[in-house]
């Protein structure tokens, strides 16, 4: 049965479909379509693989958030999403002007300031808040449209990655 | 020879340490903290004793704890490993007072050595060229200023009884100068209780060249070559090689005879490393100061000159004489050690901390990997992030580079980032090929050392996993439906024995 997955990695996201032809496992995507074999058990965290006929060895790890992959030494942090289901999710959003979502820190920092209050309206990249990380300051942007439900973070907040900072909720239904 | 040692320290050194002992039949007492408790030295150790809560003050810096656990458990002699208290002149009188040989130099060396400022007197003492510096208090007044300027600027600002690189500060000109003395002053006192500084010449482009030395208690000092560590980041050591890629071989003769003139010079005995900073262009080095310890980087010696150092620093703190000449120790081969650190070269290094899901390092010919961690173990944050040493050894240069290629790609580590890709792509880079790089060579080609060109891959395989995940899944279910009654996986029958 086929199975395609959108893939983010670096911020690039990637479209990877499965099938099977004569039994044989088969990769498609930018890159090629070619037969793959895994040798090693799904819990192992160190996974051999040959892919389109060459031997590949890397790291697994199945987090909350993301499947880690290390390559080369390097952790590859994967959001793998069935690409039905992103379809699906697409079509409620349009339908239903978006449900609630977290805005949560893409890095461990500290909250310099927050831009927005409870109950503002805010537009897709509006600025929420900033953070320090890196020696930076990183603008934390909207993902969509929305009201802000709740503020999870105060200034001066240290803040690990993934931690809850923000709450949007659907904008309020516009009698037109 | 001792009967019984004890190890004051943790991780890949106490291990190390512990071969060491195993090998000449001595008992190896390790202590550990809190956070240590389940780490591999202390599961190899002949014994190990609870020292205290995980914050290095109240551990492994604890000197009234480790000499009384010494004692209370008939440990002759104290093994510190590097940092903590391998320096500490205090710890070594501690022991000496208790009756206990501290496997290092006497405390007087280390008094003598360890101050930066005595360790140049004793050069100068020794014949050998230091940079040029002046001491001075935490403010420009008018004798520093005048001293200052006589050296020429820029220089830099170290504190007296410093190491690792911390507290120094470089000023251009007078008013940075006059700017940094006094918050120089004020680290050093925080850092190493001592706010005295000492303000020297600053080569622009130096590369860092150590000798290794170990003297027996009977006036032999033997030199075990160089080591070239300028591959650093902020001070820190990322990669050691030897023998030096920039030293012609009358060099090497001149500045290892140059390390043990300064060690017998100071009566050392024990381990030891001479520092110098070696200025390429005009072929000079200058001595910076002694390291009284073992190194971390101190494998890359033991495989070019096949002896094993820790097994010489037993021997002599045993009272055994040196029985080596010095014309038997020689460089065979080309010996690199790359630093697998705990931390993400595409974060700016900062440590990556946690559960370490899988920890597979390579093996092979020419392989050595020294690690402190097992696969199930945590990086906690109370310590340094060093997790293993992988140590290469091949027949010359280009051999050992390509061994340490193919090393780094094997060495698997899951669950924390680490060094491991800044090292695959400084063995590319045509500058470290043709050995081409001082001190600060890291820091200003950072970019080209932290590449990512591998995404699209990964995402292939972040989907395969997940495509499996989900195959087996619905296998799962499907034989859950199929299958009312399975007696081979039923629970309610009497096992079959």
């Amino acid at each position: 049965m086929a199975m395609e997955y959108q893939v983010e990695v670096d911020g690039e996201t990637y479209n990877v479909r499965f099938f099977e032809r004569d039994g044989q496992l088969h990769v498609a995507h930018a890159g090629g379509t070619y037969p793959v074999h895994v040798s090693t058990p799904l819990r192992s965290k160190v996974q051999l693989a040959q892919m389109n006929g060459k031997p590949q060895r890397f790291g697994y790890h199945r987090g909350k958030e993301s499947t880690d992959i290390v390559l080369d030494g390097i952790v590859y942090s994967a959001e793998v999403k069935e690409t039905e289901h992103v379809r699906l999710a697409a079509v409620a959003k349009r339908k239903g002007g978006g449900g609630a979502s977290d805005v949560k820190a893409p890095m461990p920092g500290m909250v310099i300031a927050i831009n927005v209050k409870v109950g503002d309206e805010v537009k897709k990249n509006q600025s929420l808040l900033s953070l320090h990380a890196m020696k930076l300051e990183n603008d934390i942007r909207a993902p969509r449209e929305g009201v802000v439900k709740e503020i999870a973070v105060k200034p001066n907040d240290v803040l690990e990655k993934g931690a809850l900072m923000i709450k949007l909720g659907p904008l309020p239904e516009k009698d037109s | 020879m001792f009967k019984k040692i004890l190890i004051a320290n943790r991780g890949e050194i106490a291990l190390r340490v512990i071969r060491a002992c195993r090998k000449l039949n001595v008992q190896s007492v390790a202590v550990f903290s809190d956070a240590d408790s389940h780490l591999p030295f202390v599961q190899e150790a002949d014994e190990a004793h609870y020292l205290g809560p995980s914050p290095s003050a109240d551990s492994y810096l604890r000197i009234d704890r480790i000499v009384d656990l010494a004692k209370e458990y008939g440990a002759e002699g104290i093994h510190p490993g590097y940092g903590f208290l391998a320096e500490n002149a205090n710890f070594a009188k501690a022991c000496e007072a208790a009756g206990i040989v501290f496997i290092g130099p006497d405390s007087g060396a280390i008094d003598r050595l360890g101050d930066k400022r005595h360790a140049k007197a004793v050069a100068e003492e020794a014949g050998v060229p230091v940079t040029p510096w002046v001491k001075c208090a935490g403010e420009a007044d008018k004798e520093t200023v005048a001293a200052v300027e006589s050296i020429g600027f820029p220089v830099m600002i170290k504190p007296s009884a410093g190491g690792g690189g911390k507290g120094m500060h470089r000023a251009d000109t007078l008013e940075e100068l006059t700017e940094l003395l006094p918050k120089a002053a004020r680290e050093a006192k925080a850092s190493f209780g001592d706010d005295s500084l000492l303000v020297e010449k600053f080569l622009p482009t130096p590369r860092h060249i150590e000798v290794q030395i170990v003297g027996d208690t009977h006036g032999n000092v033997l030199h075990f070559f160089e080591r070239e560590c300028s591959l650093q980041r902020r001070h820190q050591k990322l990669l050691e090689e030897t023998p030096s890629p920039s030293l012609t071989p009358e060099q090497r003769k001149k500045i290892c005879q140059d390390a043990v003139k300064i060690a017998q010079t100071a009566n050392y005995s024990n381990a030891g490393t001479c520092e110098f900073l070696y200025d390429e262009a005009n072929g000079s080095w200058y001595f910076c100061e002694v390291n009284t310890r073992l190194q971390v980087e101190h494998p890359v010696t033991e495989q070019v000159t096949g002896y094993d150092l820790v097994e010489l620093q037993l021997r002599v703190a045993s009272g055994e004489k040196l029985e080596i000449k010095q014309e038997q120790v020689r460089q065979t081969g080309h010996a690199i050690e790359l630093r697998i650190n705990s931390e993400d070269p595409f974060m700016n290094f900062m440590p990556s901390l946690g559960y370490i899901e899988a920890f597979s390092p390579p093996e092979g010919e020419g392989i050595r990997v020294d690690a402190g961690y097992h696969t199930g173990d945590s990086v906690t944050q109370f310590y340094d992030s060093l997790v293993a040493k992988l140590i290469l050894h091949g027949g010359d240069r280009v051999i050992t580079t390509k061994l340490a290629k193919q090393a780094l790609r094997d060495f698997m580590v899951v669950g924390v980032a680490t060094t491991i890709p800044f090292h695959l792509n400084l063995m590319e880079h045509p500058d470290f090929v043709a050995g081409k790089f001082d001190i600060h060579w890291v820091e200003q080609h950072m970019a080209e050392l932290t590449t990512r060109n591998r995404s699209a891959d990964a995402a292939v395989m972040a989907a395969l996993m997940e495509y499996r995940r989900l195959q087996k899944v619905r296998a799962a279910q499907s034989r859950a439906g199929e299958l009312a009654f399975d007696p081979w996986s039923s629970s309610s029958l009497p096992r079959l024995k």
